[in-house]
């Protein structure tokens, strides 16, 4: 044979390899859930590379750990809970590939993710649109739960973090001027939006806002400067922990800016310390869920030994809030079956506190949008390079 | 005035990195005519080696970039070795592809040896006086580390100079950019003058890693690469691309035009202003700042 | 019926063995992506891969326009698909209430009763509308950079793919930011009943067509006129503009059309995907799609199709669990238990893009180079065919013919011509007549500037100072200093290399046809749309090219790509390409160099023939046999001067002649090299 009859029959062979194997993949896939003693699946979609990789590593331990725990109590109706995890990189696209894949396996009856608000408004078309459950445990902007009543999560929404923030800002930290750095993306955007909203309305200036791109803004002296001259009192970084560090760093370290330094949730991992070092000492961020508060509950308390045992390291909120929604998610599946329409029907009859679902960081139930009211914002605060309850908490806003 | 001045170190602090990133691509092209897609993720490399020394084994950083350059000289010269040098005689688009393949190998052989997560030089491993401020004009300070970049740039910069302008091996540099085939006529050792010149550009791409994740405080991961390839190139290009100098001067305008402009303009689109200076520049004078036209010989 | 059985089993009869499998294995391909999805279902995971595969086909035949056939290096592409996307997103969202029309962007639904501006059947104006604004941005993006060369010009067009983006992601009352734009329900178009979308067997289909309509489109073009102009220009710029090729022009074209593939593509893009985020429609997207083109072979429009699909099913492929799983596994043994494995696709991929550029730089499925084997008959009723367009000088001139041509005007007029290079004088304030119906040699010392004039004349260079005049027998008399190249080929002049610029990847007949360029006029639309005069006048360009080989000699030789013929044939060739052109004055640069006597005497036999049709000839030549022979009029440059002219016994025996070949006499005549032959001999 040729050569070139043989470099061109590797890819046709490829190709058609290809072509038969996701053939024989998808047929496994067509076979209905529910069939004797298949394994139950659930979708768990977070960023496992990128800016995001470290909120990812914890979601996918938090699953892991409440999937192990399940399964050691005999699984569900004597089933295996199985997890299928997937990056969606925290890119728009890969999002709804990610998607795409998930919802056409009708073996998987409900998808518990995403975390960037971005790739969860992209995700849940897909999901709306083939019917699947997508339960959020970390997406805060606005607009995820809008419109689709196929998505859910349990966690605040970020009017409600920014109107928080701006009025911790101002009422607790008693700040009078402030410039913003966001990420250009929806989380950052909207968080933004709703702390600008709110400061004007309280009473706090905005001295700048200053756009930055994850992953591709790898330098922040040059907006620091501009701000520096400014002169504000305090920096809110509504972003992720990788930016965000780098622009406490800078301004602190490089630039000698001794101001509050603010973030929203999205700083809320251990990361931030690491980069930042000394820097990130006494930043406040707002967080859904605070461990070793003083008045943790007896589920909370568990929660952090178990998880300290199993990955050798503390929890952190999103370890936590994925753990609830996987047990919600199993509550779900125990009470109805893994029928994915009768499992959305459970999920959209969750809005009385008696069907909420109590977990570690508190009780879940939904309002008719599905979002979730019914738990408080905490303020943590960096000391020691760790994130401790601040010493003023701001009482429950609505 | 401080604004300023603040904005005038960074400038120039951003385009000392740019610089000495620029200079290696365009040290690559002048000898082999290959647009090294790869030379982003020999800088990457480069400043994690630095990262390891520093964080891991707690060496001083002195140490750790020479370890640093070492090591990226090594792997300049294994990748040209082995992916660069079985192609020489093949189209400039099988190299072009070449390179793209061996930046998304490097990119991905990063990210499963150390993880997706970003990591930051720590602050106790570094000497002192790279935080500390050592100058102050108008109120606007800087730092030492900002000062080691400068000055880090300058010397090697100056060392390559000398290299390339005095020696034995600059001067089998010289040839091989102008004609290889001549040189090897002369008794050149092509393919090892064309490794040398490899290991020297990723050697001092390797300085330009460490020197900027210092600067910037962190952002080491396995993506930090790319855009600042890109950054250099369009630098190289803007000065003239084989041309050293010229490298240097692009390195420098484009740093200046992204923090000024970045600074003054809008921060969002300080990239776009240092690009729509090269494209500006190539239109009116296509072969760059400081080349030369080529003539067309009929 | 019968004739399309015997025109069907005549091309049958043509295509090698090889074609025949490949086209078989694409057939069933194609048939397998459209019968597929009717037995997984439309939203099944291979039907999604299809999808994407389609769109990147669609794109990379766009870019394979550029990269593939006008050789040009495009690394931002990707505007094309960003903007594509993103105006066919604001497209679909254009919905009129009663105020009038709005643009909803950013927001989840559409206004109570208002209508979309895309209903049924409305998507297909919306790709038309994106590819013809994509390709506007195209030319307009080419008008700047049409003078900059290979890196330059990649370096510019990433350049302005990144800005692109920048401000597209910035500017977010246009784009959406990093929101994007969504497509709501309302919103979405439909097509023959159905809703347009991801999963849905009209979208599927029409993503289908689409692809097989660029293939189409693409292959048109690689076979016409204008893809030959654009091969040219891909292989020497400088010979495609002695052809009268005009460069500018013809890049623009490309420029546009590939431009418009990639708005179409980008549409498709922006329904397949619901939400157009420009975020992640970033640079290296470029690179993907030139991948697919290298990798499957530029040029070759199977090799797009094979090497994109290879790419994006790849991609897809190993993400699949019973990938992921052994590769899990594999990173626990190497220490690194905890990293996902999807990202190893990412290692795959480089080491193949690595892989096949080292064993296979060309590509899978390379653009076949030589034509197909000839065959017998058609030769021969092309042989017998009449071609207007076969010409070679205004007619035959007998003796009277040369005679009066002697005595008439010149042809070609050189007055103080001078060009300069630096500080450096090739030609010095050169005079010099050529006259009609006459063999001219131009001869000297090497670096006497003789092929300087020649580029001078042909417009290759500018002249720094003097006057060139050119007076054919058609047309009126022209200044030549100061013009295109391909503007003096149309005005009836044209010329052979001194080092031979063939387009060697070309068949010779192809070659010869670039030749006939200025002359035919088929452009785009013809290409695209064909019809019987496009074909007439393919069918007539072909005969006449078949004659002009015919009449140097080199008929059996036509399908045989120009890079493998002998190297006498290869400047028999170039001379051919040049008659193509029916010039009314032949620059020949050394015809001659590298010729034995016999081969020689061959040339000076076509030479004499050409002259004897009337064209007038203007030959640079070393060899003093030939020149001794035909010319009726030979001029002696040395260090860029005249310094003899007249007929050739008058020239021979010049003093200064002799002194510039040979130096002065008393000097060390032992180490001089031996005169030419036949200078200073009897």
């Amino acid at each position: 044979m040729s050569i070139a009859a043989r470099v061109f029959l590797f890819p046709a062979l490829l190709l058609v390899g290809a072509l038969v194997a996701g053939c024989g993949q998808e047929a496994k896939e067509k076979k209905p859930a529910g069939q004797g003693q298949t394994p139950i699946r659930i979708a768990v979609a977070c960023p496992m590379t990128g800016s995001g990789a470290a909120f990812g590593e914890m979601i996918q331990a938090g699953a892991k750990l409440k999937a192990r725990e399940v399964n050691a109590a005999g699984g569900i109706a004597g089933r295996k809970l199985e997890l299928v995890v997937e990056d969606d990189r925290g890119d728009t696209s890969e999002a709804t590939n990610v998607a795409r894949k998930i919802a056409s396996d009708k073996s998987i009856c409900l998808v518990v993710g995403h975390f960037n608000s971005t790739c969860s408004n992209a995700a849940k078309d897909t999901y709306n649109r083939v019917g699947i459950v997508q339960f959020s445990p970390g997406s805060t902007n606005v607009d995820v739960c809008r419109g689709s009543p196929w998505t859910f999560r349990n966690l605040y929404r970020d009017d409600y973090q920014g109107t928080f923030q701006a009025r911790y800002a101002r009422n607790v930290l008693k700040l009078s001027k402030v410039a913003v750095f966001y990420d250009n993306d929806d989380y950052g955007k909207g968080l933004m939006q709703s702390f600008c909203e709110e400061a004007a309305k309280v009473g706090l200036e905005v001295v700048a806002r200053e756009a930055y791109i994850r992953e591709r803004t790898q330098d922040f002296k040059t907006p620091l400067i501009k701000v520096k001259a400014l002169a504000p009192d305090g920096v809110f970084v509504s972003g992720l922990y990788n930016e965000a560090a780098l622009i406490i760093k800078t301004a602190r370290q490089d630039l000698g800016m001794n101001v509050v330094f603010m973030g929203g949730d999205g700083l809320a991992n251990d990361t931030l310390v690491k980069i930042a070092g000394a820097a990130a000492e006494g930043t406040y961020i707002t967080t859904p869920f605070l461990f070793n508060t003083g008045q943790d509950s007896p589920e909370a308390k568990e929660f952090f030994a178990k998880f300290k045992q199993a990955a050798g390291r503390d929890p952190d909120t999103w370890a936590a809030l994925t753990y609830d929604a996987v047990g919600m998610a199993v509550g779900a599946i125990r009470a109805v079956g893994d029928d994915r329409a009768r499992i959305k029907e459970w999920f959209a009859a969750s809005t009385a506190p008696e069907k909420g679902y109590r977990g570690v960081t508190g009780l879940t139930y939904f309002d008719r949008e599905g979002d979730c009211y019914s738990k408080p914002a905490y303020v943590a605060r960096v000391k020691n390079g760790q994130f401790l309850p601040a010493e003023k908490q701001l009482l429950d806003i609505k | 005035m401080s604004e300023f001045v603040g904005h005038f170190f960074n400038a120039l602090t951003l385009g000392a990195i740019y610089a000495l990133i620029a200079v290696g691509y365009t040290m690559v092209y002048g000898v082999i005519k290959l647009i090294n897609f790869a030379h982003g993720e020999i800088y990457m490399f480069g400043t994690f080696l630095g990262l390891m020394a520093v964080a891991g084994l707690g060496w001083h950083l002195g140490f750790a970039i020479i370890l640093a350059m070492a090591g990226c000289a090594a792997l300049g010269a294994a990748i040209d070795a082995v992916a660069y040098r079985p192609i020489r005689g093949s189209s400039r688009l099988a190299a072009l592809i070449t390179a793209i393949g061996v930046s998304l190998s490097l990119q991905t052989v990063a990210q499963l040896i150390w993880g997706a997560n970003p990591r930051a030089f720590p602050t106790e491993g570094l000497p002192a006086f790279l935080l500390r401020p050592v100058l102050s004009v108008a109120g606007a300070e800087l730092l030492g580390k900002e000062l080691l970049v400068w000055v880090a740039a300058l010397l090697v910069m100056l060392l390559l100079h000398l290299l390339v302008a005095y020696t034995r091996i600059g001067k089998a540099m010289r040839a091989c950019a102008e004609d290889k085939v001549t040189a090897a006529l002369m008794g050149i050792p092509v393919n090892r003058v064309i490794a040398v010149t490899f290991m020297i550009g990723s050697a001092m791409a390797a300085v330009a890693g460490v020197l900027y994740s210092l600067k910037a405080g962190g952002n080491i991961s396995f993506r930090m690469g790319y855009y600042p390839g890109v950054i250099a190139f369009a630098a190289a290009v803007l000065g003239g691309i084989g041309n050293l100098k010229g490298a240097v001067l692009g390195g420098l305008l484009i740093g200046f035009t992204q923090a000024l402009c970045g600074g003054y303009l809008a921060s969002q689109y300080d990239f776009a202003f240092a690009f729509g200076l090269m494209i500006v520049v190539i239109l009116f004078r296509p072969w760059g700042l400081l080349g030369r036209p080529e003539s067309a010989r009929a | 019926m019968s004739g399309l059985a015997a025109a069907l089993r005549g091309w049958l009869a043509r295509r090698s063995g090889r074609d025949l499998a490949l086209d078989g294995f694409f057939l069933a391909l194609a048939l397998a992506a459209a019968a597929l999805p009717l037995v997984l279902g439309f939203d099944s995971k291979i039907a999604n891969v299809i999808l994407l595969v389609g769109i990147y086909v669609l794109l990379a035949l766009g870019l394979n326009i550029v990269v593939g056939y006008t050789g040009l290096l495009d690394l931002g592409y990707v505007m094309f698909l960003a903007s594509g996307a993103v105006l066919a997103s604001l497209l679909m969202l254009l919905t009129k209430t009663e105020a009038g029309w709005v643009l909803p962007v950013g927001q989840t639904g559409v206004p109570e009763g208002a209508r979309p501006f895309c209903g049924e059947g409305g998507f297909l104006p919306i790709m038309l509308i994106c590819g013809l604004f994509c390709a506007g941005l195209g030319a307009l993006r080419g008008i700047p950079t049409l003078k900059l060369t290979g890196d330059y010009y990649a370096i510019v067009t990433l350049g302005l793919a990144e800005i692109v983006f920048l401000v597209m992601f910035n500017e977010e009352w246009l784009t959406g930011g990093a929101f994007g734009i969504k497509i709501p329900k309302g919103c979405r178009p439909r097509l023959l009943g159905g809703e347009l979308y991801y999963d849905t067997p009209q979208f599927y289909y029409l993503v289908l067509v689409a692809v097989l309509a660029g293939a189409v489109v693409s292959w048109r073009l690689q076979n016409s006129r204008l893809g030959r102009a654009w091969a040219a220009i891909r292989l020497d710029e400088t010979a495609a503009m002695t052809c009268g090729i005009n460069v500018a022009s013809h890049k623009l074209i490309a420029f546009a059309v590939s431009g418009f593939f990639g708005g179409a593509g980008g549409a498709l893009y922006a329904l397949w995907s619901g939400t157009v985020a420009v975020r992640s429609l970033e640079v290296w997207q470029s690179f993907l799609i030139l991948c697919c083109v290298v990798l499957g072979g530029m040029g070759s429009i199977r090799g797009v199709v094979l090497g994109a699909a290879v790419l994006i099913s790849l991609g897809e492929l190993l993400r699949e669990d019973f990938v992921k799983g052994p590769l899990a596994g594999l990173f626990g043994l190497l220490g690194i238990g905890g990293r996902d494995p999807s990202v190893a696709r990412f290692l795959i991929y480089g080491v193949l893009l690595i892989v096949i550029m080292r064993f296979r730089p060309q590509g899978l499925l390379p653009a076949r180079r030589g034509g197909r084997p000839p065959a017998q008959d058609e030769e021969r009723a092309m042989r017998q065919a009449g071609s207007e367009l076969f010409a070679i000088g205004p007619g035959p001139a007998g003796p009277e013919g040369a005679a009066s041509g002697a005595s008439a005007r010149p042809v070609l007029s050189l007055r103080g011509v001078t060009r300069d290079f630096g500080g450096l004088r090739a030609v010095d304030g050169l005079d010099l007549e050529v006259r009609r119906g006459t063999i001219t040699s131009l001869i000297g010392p090497n670096g006497a500037g003789k092929t300087t004039v020649f580029n001078l004349v042909n417009g290759i260079l500018p002249a720094s100072a003097g006057s060139i005049r050119f007076r054919p027998e058609r047309g009126a008399e022209a200044e030549l200093a100061g013009r295109r190249p391909d503007l003096i080929a149309a005005l009836g002049i044209a010329r052979t290399f001194q080092n031979i610029r063939l387009f060697p990847d070309l068949p010779a007949l192809d070659n010869v046809k670039l030749g006939l360029h200025r002359r035919t006029s088929a452009g785009l639309w013809a290409a695209l749309l064909g019809g019987p005069r496009a074909a007439r006048q393919e069918r007539e360009i072909t005969n006449a090219a078949l004659r002009y080989l015919d009449f140097v000699g080199l008929l059996a030789k036509a399908q045989g790509t120009a890079g493998g013929l002998a190297y006498g044939e290869q400047r028999r060739l170039e001379i051919a390409r040049a008659l193509a052109g029916d010039p009314a004055l032949l620059l020949l640069d050394e015809p001659a160099a590298g010729m034995n006597p016999q081969e020689t005497g061959q040339l000076m036999e076509l030479i004499r023939r050409i002259r004897d049709r009337g064209v007038t000839v203007l030959v640079i030549e070393h060899d003093m046999r030939l020149v001794m022979e035909i010319s009726d009029q030979v001029y002696v440059l040395d260090y860029g001067e005249k310094i003899a002219e007249g007929p050739p016994a008058a020239v021979r025996n010049d003093p200064a002649v002799i002194e510039a070949y040979l130096g002065v006499r008393g000097g060390d005549l032992g180490a001089r090299p031996a005169p030419p032959a036949g200078l200073g001999a009897g």
